[in-house]
Order: C-alpha cells, then structure tokens, then sequence
C-alpha cells in the first residue's frame, strides 16, 4: 500500500509593525526597569525589548486599533522613568526593609519550636495536634 | 529629570543644612494635578508636590518637608532606630489576624430559595424543590461544626446562607443549639448572623433569633421599583416583605440586630442618589455601595448587567458625595466599603474584609461548608463550584480533618501565587498596603490566581476608590471631618 502523501504545509508569517520604537540607554535604564514598565502600559500596548549595543530598544505593539503613537511613546517614557525611581528606592532601602520585617514577625509564635512571648500575638497550635481522623 | 540625571544623584542619604538623612522603605503614586502620594511600610501617608519627590530622593529634603517625612517614617536620620521599631510594630498590629484565622463559618443550610434575583450568584432550587435533596442534613451540620471549633480564633461567627436559609430553620436552630453547647468548653466569642431576604420572618424566626441571639443581614437593592425589579419573587413584593422583616426585628429584637446590604446592576448605576435616599428613608443608615460579582451564576447575565470599572467609579463617587453632604446635614449615614479602606489608611487596625486582605482572606478569613457537605474557600468559591468549576473546593466534611483542608493545595497555591506584597505591578503600588489579594476574582476572570494587574478590573475599581477617597481626605475639610468620624465609631 502506497503511503499517502505528506500533506503540504504552507507558512504565513505575520510581522506586525510596532506603533513606536523607544532607544533607552542601557547605562541609564535596567531592563528590570523597563520591563515593569512595559507590564504597567500592558493595557493600553504589548511591548517587546531587544539589545543593540549599549542601548535597549523597546518596541510598542498597540492593543486597539486606534493608535496614538506618540501618546503611547510618552507614556512608557513617562512609566520607564518612574520604574527607575522605584528600582533606586528598593535598592536603597532593601536592608532596612527586611530589618523592619524581622523585627516584626520574629517571635510570634506562628512557625515551629518558638517561644510565644508574653504580651505578643497568640501562639496557633499546630493543625496536625487536633487531627481528628484516623 | 532624566534617569542620567539621576544616576548622578546621592546614593545613601543626602546633607543639606546639616541634617543628613536616609531613605526608608516607601512607594508613590502620582495624582492628577502635580502631587504625589508616598506611603509607607505600613501606608501612612503623605502628600508631596511633583518637584519634590526628587527632592527627597536626591537626600535634599529640608526644614518642614523633612519633619513631614520624618513624621511618616518615609526617612530618617542616621543612627535612629526608633522608626524602625516603630514600623515593626505597626506591621506586626496590622497582622495581627493571620493567627487569628477562621473566625468566620458560613453554612449554606439549603440551597432552596423564594426569590429568582437576575444576578443571583448560585444555583437556587425553587423553594418547593425537594428538601432531601437541597438542604443541609444533620450529620452534615455536625461534620461541620467540628471543623469550626478546631479553627484557632478566640472569635467565631457563624452565618447561615443560601438559597434563602429560613427554609431550612430547623438546621438552623439545631447549629445554634450545637455550637453552644461546644462553646461551653471552648470558650469562645461566638455569634450568629442569618443571610436572608426576610420574606418569611415569623413569629418561629423572631423566637428563634431571641433564644440564640441571632442577627441578620439582608439584601435592599433601592427604592421599591429597582428592588422588586431585581429580585422577582411569587407576588412581587420582594421590598414590602424585606421592609416588614426589617421593622419587626427592630421593634421585637433591637435596632442593631438587623442590617443591609445593597448588590449594584446596571439598573442601578443611574442614580446613586435614589439608593442612598432610599435607604435612609428606610431608617438604614448603613449603605454598602457593591459592585456586581463576577462570580458563578452571575456571569450568565453578563450581557444584561455588565457595565464597566469607569460607569461603577462615576456611580461610586456620586453615593459617596451624597453621603458626605447628608452628614453635613446631620443625617450619620456612612458608606461600609469606604469606612474599611479608611481604616486600613488611617490607623495600623485591619478590619479584616475578606476582599482587601492580603495573605487573601479565603480560607484563613472565612470558610464555607455547603449543604452537600464540601468545604469551600469563600463563598465565591461555592459560587463558582455551582457552574462547573471546583477549584476553591477544599475537601468534604467528615471525610477531610481540619489539617487537610487548611493544609490543602487548593488552599495554599492560591494564598502563596496571589500574595500581594510580592505580585508584579502591587509590589510596588503605593495603594498595596490598604488593598488586597482575590485569587477567586482572578481565577474566574483570567484563569490564573494571580491576575494580570494592568488590565485587572479589580486592581482599577479599587485603585479609583483608593484615589477617590484619598483626594477627598486631603481636599475636602467636610468629608475629611466624615470620614474621621467613621473611622472613630
């Protein structure tokens, strides 16, 4: 028995065209920075970053049909800049963040083999001390 | 200011008229009209003007706005620790209810139902459905019950839902009559709140609620017209039998033992005004302006009652400016939703409102037991289970331990990849410490616990509240008075 042919498979392949390019300087900008961004602009554009040189190159795919390049163009600029104070706020205050944190929640009683001190949130008993089946 | 420019900035803490100082943790969100809104760890606030976020991040904070900073927690001087340990206990008093969890217990004592609302959220059966079938059994309601006596909170409510749980008052009073009993031992602040139209209040009802203290909570949707509309039942008169139960609580039981809560529609959002007049017309001075759920079987109305974030925002911000100006009249009417954002701004105290909490508050701040025996992680949960899909189904009573179900996978993912301190976009979000997670809402919306926040309804509604509220705090000096009052009570 002959076997059948291979069925022929024809590939379109569909490029969108971005509504607008933006050239960030990679000294100035992270990545991380900028993909927070793109993730904040998701509503109105999908975004897609690629490397050239020393600079990151964001491209803006609209999700609507109508389309104001440059609006959308100053808006990710706009998040981008943000995105970079924020980055240099966490960054900054990291450490103390996590002091803050530590000092908060230790001795609470809410993990194994702790303390509850007297005066501070009740401890919980552990769930598997009141199984009830066999 | 460019990021080069800021590059070049002070990296640790700056110098200016001899105070140095260092940055603490904080996040921004920027208003309309050139301010900025920093939080802190915990969100307190301030207000700052646009020029000077760069200010304070570039260590040149001085004279008033340093004491305003400093004030906040938002920096402070090298060497200081007292913030420190200031923010760490007001962290630590805002959690304190995740060694508090379950403290709330919902039992769906039948699935039967009087009236056919047009975004009823579940699967009701006719209230003539057979009862074998769509109510809760006795062994079920005792499987139940020793799952909420090995939940840890010292306080425990439970409230009995439907379908319309006044057709099933005999589970009722056997819960009551149970849980007591167990209470005897376990010594805890239990009470009892029953969901209900009150279309079937009777002399039965009011004895029973006496012998056991229960309260109710009801559904007025507005004025007669709108509430008839929206919630049909055999003679139409849905709001004459509500009404009525309302008042013969009130004169036979208390004033506080009843109150309401409002479910918004599109028919709704033409006047907000009509809703808040109608209720205190009704002598109900509490209004919880809700939006419609997307839950369960209220998606299948979603062509007719769908309506977007900005309609229920212009709808939200009309009610609430209502109420500000019946309180200046002296009318003490108040807005629920508002009054819990407003704690969670203004004070280190969380209300606990199972929607705004984070750890989420499915599970840990409520758990469901339904009248077929599952366990489920919210009532939205349930709802969702009624059309097909069981994901927040954590176990079966007598068949699962408390250890199971709050130990669960299903429990447990959703709280972990949900958990808003550590979300893409809430991280970072100045509003994250008055907000909170709803892995449920996600899930039937985008199919994932987590959400994508920048397209996320949730995420919109409430960061426009969140603004809303904020900007008439600082703006407004009557609503400002308002909601101080609220927050006080």
């Amino acid at each position: 028995v002959a076997a059948s042919p291979a069925p022929v498979v024809s590939l379109i392949r569909m490029e969108p065209t971005p509504a607008a390019e933006l050239r960030f300087d990679g000294a100035a900008y992270s990545l991380d920075a900028l993909q927070r961004a793109a993730y904040r602009l998701a509503a109105s554009a999908a975004s897609e970053f690629r490397v050239e040189g020393s600079d990151l190159v964001c491209s803006l795919y609209p999700a609507g049909d109508e389309v104001d390049a440059a609006a959308l163009a100053y808006e990710m600029r706009t998040l981008a800049l943000d995105e970079v104070l924020r980055e240099r706020i966490r960054t900054e205050t990291a450490a103390v963040r996590n002091t803050i944190l530590a000092l908060a929640f230790s001795r609470t009683g809410l993990t194994d083999n702790e303390t509850s001190p007297g005066g501070t949130l009740p401890a919980v008993p552990d769930p598997a001390d009141e199984r009830s089946d066999p | 200011v460019t990021a080069v420019e800021l590059g070049g900035l002070a990296s640790q803490s700056g110098l200016v008229d001899g105070v140095a100082y260092e940055l603490m943790p904080m996040r921004f969100h920027r208003f309309a009209g050139g301010r900025v809104l920093l939080t802190n760890l915990v969100g307190e606030h301030l207000f700052v003007a646009d020029h000077e976020l760069m200010t304070i991040l570039s260590g040149c904070a001085a004279g008033d706005l340093l004491r305003h900073l400093r004030g906040k927690h938002l920096v402070r001087l090298p060497g200081e620790t007292l913030p420190l340990e200031l923010l760490a206990l007001k962290a630590r008093t805002r959690q304190w209810r995740l060694a508090q969890f379950t403290s709330l217990h919902l039992f769906v004592v039948t699935l039967r139902c009087d009236h056919a609302c047009r975004y009823c959220q579940v699967s009701r059966q006719n209230s003539t459905a057979n009862a074998q079938h769509y109510d809760m059994s006795a062994d079920t309601a005792e499987a139940s019950l020793d799952l909420v006596f090995k939940s840890p909170a010292s306080a425990i409510k439970i409230e009995f839902q439907g379908g319309e749980p006044l057709l099933n008052l005999e589970r009722i009073e056997h819960i009551a009559i149970s849980a007591r009993r167990r209470n005897e031992t376990a010594g805890k602040d239990l009470a009892f709140v029953v969901a209900s139209n009150l279309a079937l209040v009777d002399d039965d009802v009011i004895e029973l609620a006496r012998e056991h203290d229960l309260h109710f909570s009801t559904s007025i949707d507005g004025a007669r017209t709108l509430h008839n509309r929206n919630r049909p039942r055999p003679g139409g008169d849905s709001w004459e039998r509500a009404m009525a139960g309302i008042d013969r609580i009130r004169t036979e039981l208390g004033g506080d033992r009843v109150s309401a809560l409002m479910t918004t529609t599109d028919l709704t959002l033409a006047s907000a005004s009509d809703v808040i007049d109608a209720y205190v017309g009704a002598g109900l001075y509490d209004i919880f302006l809700r939006p419609i759920s997307p839950y369960g079987f209220a998606r299948r109305e979603s062509s007719k009652a769908r309506y977007d974030v900005e309609r229920w925002l212009a709808f939200y911000e009309e009610g609430l400016d209502r109420i500000i100006a019946l309180n200046n009249q002296g009318v003490p009417v108040r807005e629920r939703y508002a009054s819990i954002v407003l704690t969670k701004i203004l004070t280190n105290d969380d209300p606990g409102y199972v929607d705004l909490m984070s750890p989420a508050g499915i599970g840990i701040g409520a758990l469901v037991y339904n009248y077929d025996g599952g366990v489920f992680a919210s009532d939205e949960g349930r709802m969702l289970a009624e059309t097909g899909d069981q994901t927040f189904r954590l176990g079966e009573v007598g068949t699962d331990s408390y250890h199971d179900i709050i130990g669960s996978d299903a429990l447990l993912s959703p709280l972990e990849e949900s958990f808003a301190a550590s979300a893409p976009m809430c991280s970072d979000c100045a509003f994250e410490p008055y907000c909170g997670a709803d892995p449920v809402y996600h899930h039937a919306t985008t199919g994932d616990f987590l959400g994508h926040k920048a397209t996320s309804a949730f995420c919109q509604r409430n960061m426009g509240i969140f603004e809303l509220i904020l900007g008439r705090f600082t703006d407004d000096p009557v609503a400002r008075r308002v909601f101080q009052s609220w927050v006080q009570r």
